[in-house]
């Protein structure tokens, strides 16, 4: 199965679940028998035609311009949560990194330059390239091994229970959501199987807390 | 509360396909392609953002009248009709000079916006994609913008090449496997990592598709460029070569550009585009503000790269100078239409862009795609995706 597939199976494995928050990564499971079971008898006018359209609270206000002008006219119509998400600044990144591992990772002051130097007084949209999220990952991975560094839980070769309990923690910590299942399956596979080639413990422990943190969850808000 | 719900998941699933869905979040299965021939082509695209004076690409049109500080003695005549300007263009290495093409092209647009577009871009596709994708290879990333000053008009993946923004050489070295740093990470544990993440990315990318393509693309880019066998780079070489101070990696500056330039065609890039700013010359009636700035700004790194690119064994380097169109007459406004520089090995000496002296180009003249086509034929791509080369008279 490749990338691809693996990655569209997650999609498809949210979208099952019901309701996907990405905001804090709940998934509220629905069962679509229940529903049926529990729909109350319905009058056959309810039955045909396009069903109503799910409450929603109050989508935006609309505003008159010069002229009488619609100023919303063009605004795209969207789903609630779409689109919210953005790329970090390179100043907003650098203070994220030191809150969730207490410290900013030394390569991260001669890195802004990768992330697109912005002018004094200027605003540029900040975006990412293949480039700059592998530098993202080197700084995370220079972080994490110093986060691994000391805790003596470092010290010791993960196991599938210890990696996916602090692949939560991690999630939990960087993203500020739980981690959905799939997403723990691919931190503790790194931490527990792609890693392995590392005798060090605790570089194995500093892979996965990087691809957490190289994650689009850290590097978006 | 943000609420993605299983119906809109599925409604997403089913308009766009699986394919598209892949595409909208940068999950491309890596993609091979045939390299035609047995040298390895690459485009350089010199954008410059504002306008592209005809003085340098066809000096002749404004002798007569003495327009634009053109005069008898600062014209250069290369042969078969083609005329550039002696003081700037003129200091080109001889390779260059013999090589060069003016091409026209009439797209009839006088703003800057719809016409930067139309020369990068059919209104809903990248030509430089387009063409990066057509010409192949095996490089992680086969189109790239050196510098910061983003690349005009939409710019879709095409069959699975993004444009990737290149801002610091150093960084990119070490991404292509450069790094010396012993605490670096291993390069395939690392591999996987980023495949990892990008998984875990995979909701994200899904709920915000536009704003986070190009992240959804840096991850493919990145996690192809751990799969290729490193590259070694020495960015002491290319500073010295490029007059940058040896800790200059930054690319915030022409000199820069083209060396970042460099570095990305020889890691295998096919499409590089450098986008240089301040070219709406209003009021420059004599051109002195535009020779000024090409002579000081652009020729100094343009030149290194020429001479160390162009005419490189195994290499088929092309190099095209182009801007949103020509400054008109007499205050150095907004032409509408564009002669652009071709530079490269099978490039035949002279001209379908030769302006009138009212800065005009002849009816019939082609519009964009015919640049490109013509492009894609110099660099002897192995496809024509924009028709016809209708500038069959300046191959070699």
């Amino acid at each position: 199965m490749n990338r691809t597939h693996v990655a569209l199976s997650l999609l498809v494995f949210a979208a099952c679940e019901g309701g996907f928050n990405p905001n804090d990564g709940s998934v509220k499971v629905v069962d679509p028998d229940a529903i049926e079971q529990d729909t109350p008898a319905v009058t056959p006018n309810d039955v045909t035609g396009d069903a109503p359209p799910a409450p929603t609270c109050d989508t935006g206000r609309e505003y008159l311009g010069f002229g009488g002008a619609n100023l919303a006219f063009d605004r795209a119509p969207g789903e609630l949560g779409e689109e919210s998400r953005q790329p970090r600044p390179f100043t907003a990144l650098s203070s994220e990194f030191t809150r969730v591992l207490g410290a900013a990772p030394a390569m991260l002051a001669g890195s802004e330059s990768t992330f697109g130097t912005v002018p004094a007084r200027w605003h540029v949209e900040p975006t990412f390239s293949a480039v700059s999220v592998f530098t993202t990952y080197r700084i995370a991975f220079q972080g994490c091994l110093t986060h691994t560094a000391q805790p003596a839980k470092f010290g010791v070769m993960p196991t599938e229970a210890t990696a996916r309990a602090e692949c939560a923690t991690w999630a939990e910590r960087f993203w500020l959501r739980k981690a959905l299942g799939p997403e723990l399956d691919a931190c503790v596979k790194v931490v527990t199987q792609d890693a392995t080639v590392e005798t060090s413990a605790r570089r194995r422990w500093a892979y996965g807390c990087a691809a957490t943190l190289a994650s689009a969850d850290f590097l978006t808000f | 509360m943000s609420r993605f719900s299983r119906r809109s998941l599925f409604q997403g699933l089913a308009s766009v396909g699986a394919g598209a869905l892949a595409a909208k979040v940068g999950l491309w299965p890596r993609t091979a392609f045939a390299q035609a021939g047995g040298e390895k082509p690459a485009l350089l695209v010199v954008f410059l953002q504002g306008g592209y004076n005809a003085l340098f690409s066809s000096a002749n049109s404004f002798a007569t009248a003495g327009t634009f500080g053109v005069t008898g003695s600062n014209q250069r005549d290369l042969g078969n009709g083609l005329v550039v300007d002696a003081p700037t263009f003129g200091t080109m290495p001889a390779f260059a000079l013999s090589h060069m093409a003016t091409v026209g092209v009439r797209h009839g647009i006088s703003n800057h916006g719809a016409a930067q577009n139309a020369v990068m871009s059919d209104g809903t596709r990248s030509y430089a994609l387009r063409l990066a994708a057509e010409l192949g290879g095996d490089a992680s990333i086969k189109c790239a913008q050196v510098g910061t000053r983003g690349v005009p008009g939409p710019k879709p993946m095409e069959s699975g090449v993004s444009l990737q923004v290149i801002t610091d050489m150093r960084s990119t070295i070490e991404a292509l496997g450069g790094s010396t740093d012993t605490t670096r990470p291993d390069r395939a544990v690392s591999e996987k990592a980023l495949q990892a993440a990008q998984l875990m990315s995979a909701s994200t990318l899904f709920t915000s598709p536009e704003r986070t393509r190009e992240l959804g693309e840096g991850y493919e880019a990145a996690i192809e460029t751990l799969q290729q066998p490193v590259k070694a780079f020495n960015f002491a070489d290319l500073a010295t070569a490029y007059g940058l101070a040896n800790n200059a990696t930054a690319v915030n500056g022409f000199r820069a550009q083209m060396a970042a330039a460099e570095l990305m065609i020889t890691a295998g890039t096919n499409v590089v585009v450098a986008m240089d700013g301040g070219w709406d010359t209003h009021g420059d009636r004599t051109g002195a503000n535009v020779r000024n700035m090409m002579t000081q700004r652009i020729l100094p790194g343009l030149n290194t790269f020429l001479s160390r690119m162009v005419n490189a064994p195994g290499r088929n380097v092309v190099v095209a100078i182009v801007g949103d169109f020509a400054r008109s007459l007499p205050g150095s406004d907004h032409a509408s239409a564009l002669s652009a520089t071709v530079i490269g090995k099978y490039v035949k000496v002279g001209t379908s862009g030769r302006m009138n002296d009212r800065v005009q180009l002849a009816a019939g003249t082609p519009t964009a795609p015919g640049l490109w086509s013509y492009l894609g034929r110099v660099l002897n791509a192995p496809s024509t995706p924009f028709g016809a080369n209708p500038h069959g008279a300046l191959v070699l």
